[in-house]
């Protein structure tokens, strides 16, 4: 099985010029540790919140050249927050992709059990209307990608992982500046 | 006879469309129907409805960092399902938005639970520091549109969010 940080290598090859915002804990430290760019944001805190986030910026960007905007997060956010799949299925965003790392645990606060050992996230968005596609490794995942970003969504791309964490340092930027430079390039 | 609150709901709309959002997020209340269905025939601006209101937050603050202008409208238990996505993503991102507030709780309440949320909330809030502006009888209805497009300059200006609560029922100071 891939870990999180085999499959993020991937995803930040082919999201050069896509909006990508990162959920809090581990995920976003990998995904920093990669390379920090301004098409980043990298949410600190409010566990859940990142899909609902991509869902506005998604929408904002209709009319601009961006492919997509993808949310990354875990299956402990998505259950935290299903909201967001309701969101994506009523409001049907084409730009947004959401791709939820599922290890079946809280992995960032030391791999406790969580929900989605007995909860199928494909089969949950799929009953919110959403196109979902569920893979297990990294051929599977890189192929999801590539062909998510081609296409009209929304979409959840639902990445079944193992429960490695890298050690990374914590992001503890003032949000101000990460909001900013993420910002100023969805707007310039 | 148009009651206050038939006079409130103009004036939140009148205010609302000075704004000129280019989305409408709602969960509504029993006292602002009638703005929600306004704003639901309006072709000026995308009206929506969220599952709950820290999902809507989120959105809200996703459209306001790609450079367009949200405004929710929500009643004040509301804010207690996303008081952790206001003060840790909008706050702390200085995300600009202005949310929109109608009170429960007070004289004229009649539901046994909400009060015990709505009557601390002003305190929650201040707790908080999230900044709030508080409408209510002693304030002339044909200056809450002024209020309105004020508190959206003003979450801009301060680069914040910013609540405007409105105590529609009317009667004293909660
Ligand atoms: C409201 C809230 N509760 C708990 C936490 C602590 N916390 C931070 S990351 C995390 C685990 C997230 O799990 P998941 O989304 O599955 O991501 P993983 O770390 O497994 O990749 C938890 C519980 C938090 N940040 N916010
Ligand atoms: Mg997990």
């Amino acid at each position: 099985m891939m870990s999180r940080f085999d499959a993020l290598k991937v995803l930040f090859k082919y999201t050069e010029n896509i909006p990508v915002i990162s959920s809090c804990g581990n995920t976003s430290r990998e995904w920093a540790s990669l390379g920090r760019r301004d098409n980043h944001l990298y949410m600190v805190d409010t566990m859940g919140l990142t899909p609902s986030v991509a869902i506005g910026v998604s929408m904002a960007l209709e009319d601009k050249g961006f492919k997509k905007c993808i949310a990354i997060e875990g299956d402990g956010g998505v259950l935290m927050n299903p909201n967001a799949l309701a969101s994506a299925a009523y409001l049907n965003p084409k730009k947004w992709l959401l791709i939820v790392f599922d290890n079946e645990c809280f992995a960032s606060t030391g791999g406790q059990c969580s929900l989605a050992g007995r909860i199928n996230i494909a089969q949950v968005a799929q009953g919110f209307n959403l196109e979902a596609i569920q893979v297990e490794d990294l051929d599977a995942f890189e192929h999801a990608v590539r062909t998510s970003i081609e296409k009209d969504g929304p979409i959840v791309i639902h990445a079944k992982i193992n429960q490695e964490n890298q050690k990374n340092p914590f992001i503890n930027d003032d949000p101000v500046v990460l909001a900013h430079k993420f910002s100023q390039f969805l707007t310039q | 006879m148009a009651t206050f609150r038939d006079l409130a709901c103009e004036e939140i709309i009148k205010g609302i469309e000075k704004v000129n959002p280019d989305y409408f997020l709602s969960i509504p209340c029993s006292t602002v129907g009638p703005v929600i269905e306004h704003f639901e025939k309006s072709d000026k601006v995308i009206s929506f409805p969220v599952s709950r209101e820290e999902d809507g937050v989120g959105i809200a603050a996703g459209i306001s960092l790609g450079g367009k202008l949200p405004i929710m409208l929500i009643q004040d238990t509301g804010i207690g399902n996303s008081i952790l996505a206001i003060t840790t993503f909008v706050q702390a991102y200085h995300v600009p938005m202005l949310i929109l507030v109608t009170r429960r709780g007070g004289f004229g309440e009649i539901n046994s639970a909400v009060n015990l949320f709505s009557e601390p909330l002003p305190r929650i809030l201040d707790d908080a520091g999230v900044k709030t502006f508080k409408l209510d009888y002693r304030l002339p209805l044909k200056e809450w549109s002024t209020a309105i497009t004020q508190g959206a300059q003003y979450a801009r200006d301060t680069h914040r969010p910013i609540i405007v609560m409105f105590n529609i029922k009317g009667g004293a100071e909660q």
